[in-house]
């Protein structure tokens, strides 16, 4: 013989009323319905629940676009229950992401282009003194953009050391 | 008394008043006739979880319903 319920539980009144117990539950909710006019009474607003919508909604009288719901939602649970990579994957495939990655990308591309580009054998300039008598060369280096300024200070002709 | 339409719109009104997930549950329920199995394993949830949304989309239902059709 079944144990009967020990104490109301409207959950389980619900999954009865859907058909989603076990024999054995069954029969001890059934039992226990027969004797407590609460979960009796639950029993009968669900059935009216459904009544209601089962006769007066169909699709096509829901106001709502039930597949379009069933799809977000579905898209939703998705994201949020996928492995990290795959939500890596999606934000990166998102529109906005993707340009800026592919802005990001050219403009590194273009600055390695630029820093790459050949330093010139000979240099732009040479500078002669007139007098073959300089007093003073400072030599200023520039790594960043792989210049080399010279400057020199020419000593005026007749004048000594 | 009240009207079919009138009905339809309330009955509307409390669908749509659900959080989205709790309305997909019921609707994949009660229009579409799936199992709390099959709906689980649509919707990427644990049975228990289907269950116990279920229960509440048809509480919050009856409250607004309840409380809807008594106010006209």
């Amino acid at each position: 013989m079944q144990e009967n319920l020990s104490h109301c539980n409207s959950e389980l009144i619900s999954r009865y009323y859907d058909g989603e117990l076990g024999q054995a539950e069954r029969s001890r909710v059934e039992s226990h319905i027969l004797v407590c006019p609460s979960c009796n009474k639950i029993l009968e607003d669900l059935k009216g629940i459904s009544d209601q919508y089962g006769v007066h909604l169909t699709h096509q009288s829901v106001g709502i676009d039930t597949q379009e719901t069933e799809k977000h939602v579905l898209d939703r649970l998705r994201r949020e229950k996928a492995p990290w990579w795959a939500k890596a994957k999606d934000t990166f495939l998102s529109k906005k992401i993707l340009f800026s990655a592919t802005a990001t990308a050219g403009v590194a591309l273009l600055l390695i282009a630029v820093l790459q580009a050949p330093v010139p054998d000979s240099p732009s300039a040479i500078v002669t003194s007139v007098s073959g008598d300089v007093s003073s060369i400072i030599i200023l280096e520039a790594p960043e953009t792989r210049q080399t300024i010279l400057w020199f200070n020419e000593r005026p002709e007749g004048q000594g050391l | 008394m009240y009207q079919k339409k009138e009905l339809e719109k309330s009955l509307n009104n409390g669908l749509n008043s659900l959080p989205e997930e709790a309305r997909t549950i019921f609707i994949l329920r009660e229009l579409e006739g799936l199992s709390y199995d099959e709906i689980a394993a649509q919707l990427n949830l644990r049975k228990g979880t289907v269950s116990s949304r279920l229960f509440y989309a048809r509480q919050r239902l009856k409250e607004f319903l309840e409380r809807d059709q008594g106010e006209e």
